[in-house]
């Protein structure tokens, strides 16, 4: 008789690690981090460090100071018209992601969901040319109200200007809100929806009470890369509005390209870094409680 | 609380050009048990989602205690269903889920209160009202849908196989909790299910349906001994099938298709008075707890039943089944008079 070799008295190595200790692995992700640090975080330090650095060196406040003295009415002005674009954007996609959702018109759904997403495919600067171009005194939407009898030719009035602004952001970012938001709604189970029908909610209640709710987390998301795009883009104001005041970015672009001084633009920077960290902030505050109360 | 009647009348569906339903006529009387009954694909989560206004019917009418509500959105016809996925929100708490159909006709918010608190004790759940959907266990939920749809009073109550995601165990108990339920609350109850035990033993009556039509109506006893036809016998677990003979002790026999459940053929010494009997030789014997499942070749045909002993392959046997548990259908696949 053969014996059977005693496994349990003779365990089998344990394989070696294929790289050992944390050296190899930090080596392995140094080309990502290099690629961070130097095109993204490096810059981004350099940019805030600078909006405190005197021209002869040390530490100032200076340069907050003069952007806030000559820009505090653009500042504001930009924070207005990022939070009436932001509600517009939110009721719109919230209604189309809705009627996407909850229609009961079939043709009509599948129209509204072929033409909702064409705003995503077109350059914000396009945008712009195209808002100019409809939004002037003498442009294509007062032309046509005009022509329909709506409106009289002397009370005409150009909507280039914080109006403009804001629906030209909306314009370009509802699709984008509404992508997110349209796929989360479909995502939650119909017959959740079809539960608060059966117990008495019309289509509007199933939206705002059963539906939204559940995707809260997603339409603030789209709402805060939505900020971000409107305090980033400097095509936009430059094309929609002439005068004073106007958003941060054209400021910033006009202190560099006039002027050469970067430290002021710097610290016009640090304001939008601020904004768009406090949108961040109240985001992960409230998912972080959704998290906790699960 | 009470059940109002709920009728059918020649009621078709229709969903992307395909007949789903078609002519359904049915009359259920106020404060009944009735399961809808069949395989899937039959059409029964259709009809119930068809009562709930979910699916609009081409055809027929719907009325609840005589009125129509066939042409009514589903928030307006207060029939209160239960999902398979139990569709809780999961946004609310427990108590959130079972006040939202009082909050949507305006009932104040202490009447609210008392009323969840009621229908928790009614549950068995006391104190659950705080309690976030994610603490709670699969028959917990299924409870709390029950309560929200219960606590609004409504004349009919629908439940789309509201056990089947449930253990087996949890899934017995809950089926007498529910029938003891409905009798206490005396509401008009709708049931669909694939599950013939699960009918049988809750329903005061059966709907048994195919292919989009009704096949029979009866009570749990009438269905499960005299089903309508061949294909409704075998659904209702007929599983040995043969032919009749002269000689057999049934009237009509010979030449019809003879059917009977293995759990009451018998394998015997001698065919017993009064009962049908085959000769043939074991096939297969299996284990099937507490005695012997036999299959016998009967001369070219085959025939399960039960043995207290196990056999051996090859051997002669006899199965006999009493008489009055064997169903004859003739050549149209119906079933026979006695």
């Amino acid at each position: 008789m053969t014996s059977i070799p005693d496994r349990a008295a003779a365990p089998p190595a344990p394989r070696a690690p294929l790289f050992r200790g944390s050296g190899m692995g930090l080596l392995l992700v140094a080309p990502a981090l290099a690629a961070i640090a130097l095109l993204y975080a490096l810059p981004l330090v350099r940019s805030v460090v600078f909006a405190f650095v005197a021209e002869e060196g040390g530490f100032t406040l200076d340069h907050l100071r003069t952007a806030f003295e000559l820009y505090g009415r653009d500042v504001v002005f930009s924070i207005l018209v990022a939070l009436a674009s932001l509600a517009l954007i939110a009721i719109s996609s919230i209604a189309i992601g809705g009627y996407l959702t909850l229609g009961a018109t079939p043709w009509a759904v599948s129209a509204l969901r072929w033409l909702y997403r064409w705003p995503l495919f077109i350059p914000f600067i396009v945008a712009g040319q195209t808002a100019r171009t409809f939004l002037a005194k003498n442009g294509l939407m007062n032309g046509l109200l005009m022509e329909s009898g709506l409106l009289d030719p002397l009370s005409a009035q150009s909507f280039l200007d914080w109006r403009g602004l804001v629906l030209t952001f909306a314009w370009k970012q509802i699709p984008f809100v509404t992508l997110l938001l349209a796929g989360a709604m479909a995502s939650i189970d119909r017959s959740s929806v079809e539960a608060a029908r059966n117990l008495g909610a019309g289509r509007f209640r199933c939206l705002i009470q059963i539906l939204l709710p559940q995707v809260k987390g997603t339409l603030l998301v789209g709402l805060i890369l939505s900020l971000v795009q409107i305090m980033s883009v400097l095509s936009v104001p430059m094309m929609v509005i002439a005068g004073n005041p106007t958003m941060m970015t054209a400021m910033m672009a006009h202190r560099v390209t006039y002027y050469g001084d970067y430290p002021v633009a710097n610290a016009l920077g640090l304001f939008s870094y601020l904004l768009t960290a406090v949108a961040a902030w109240l985001y992960l505050r409230m998912t972080l409680r959704d998290e906790a109360s699960r | 609380m009470g059940g109002e009647a709920l009728s059918l009348e020649r009621l078709a569906i229709r969903l992307g050009g395909v007949q789903i339903l078609r002519d359904i006529t049915l009359d259920v009387p106020a404060g009944s048990f009735t399961c809808l009954l069949g395989p899937s694909g039959c059409g029964k989560t259709t009809l119930l989602r068809a009562i709930a206004g979910f699916a609009p019917p081409s055809e027929g009418d719907i009325r609840i205690g005589g009125r129509s509500i066939a042409a009514l959105p589903p928030e307006k016809r207060e029939t209160a269903m239960v999902f398979q996925s139990y569709a809780l929100w999961p946004h609310m708490s427990v108590g959130g889920n079972l006040a939202y159909p009082l909050k949507l006709r305006r009932v104040p918010k202490r009447e609210r209160e008392e009323q969840v608190a009621r229908i928790l004790d009614l549950l068995d759940l006391p104190g659950f009202a705080d309690r976030p959907l994610a603490s709670l266990s699969g028959g917990q939920r299924q409870r709390v849908a029950l309560g929200r749809a219960l606590i609004i009073d409504p004349p009919i109550l629908l439940l789309d196989e509201p056990l089947s995601n449930l253990d087996a165990a949890i899934r017995r108990n809950l089926r007498s909790e529910l029938r003891s339920l409905q009798q206490k609350v005396g509401i008009t109850t709708i049931m669909v299910t694939h599950d013939q035990e699960e009918a049988l033993s809750m329903a005061d009556t059966i709907v048994l349906m195919r292919a989009g039509q009704i096949v029979q109506v009866a009570t749990p006893e009438e269905l499960f001994t005299r089903p309508a036809d061949l294909s409704a016998g075998r659904f209702l677990g007929i599983d040995n099938l043969i032919r009749g003979r002269a000689g057999d002790p049934l009237p009509g026999a010979e030449g019809a298709t003879l059917g009977f459940r293995s759990a009451e053929a018998r394998i015997a010494a001698a065919p017993p008075a009064g009962a049908l009997a085959r000769h043939g030789t074991v096939v297969d014997c299996a284990y099937a707890g507490g005695g012997y499942q036999i299959r016998l070749d009967t001369g070219g045909e085959s025939v399960s039943a039960l043995s207290d002993t196990a056999l051996a392959p090859g051997t002669a046997a006899l199965a006999a089944v009493p008489a009055a548990a064997v169903m004859a259908f003739g050549a149209d696949e119906a079933l026979l008079p006695h």
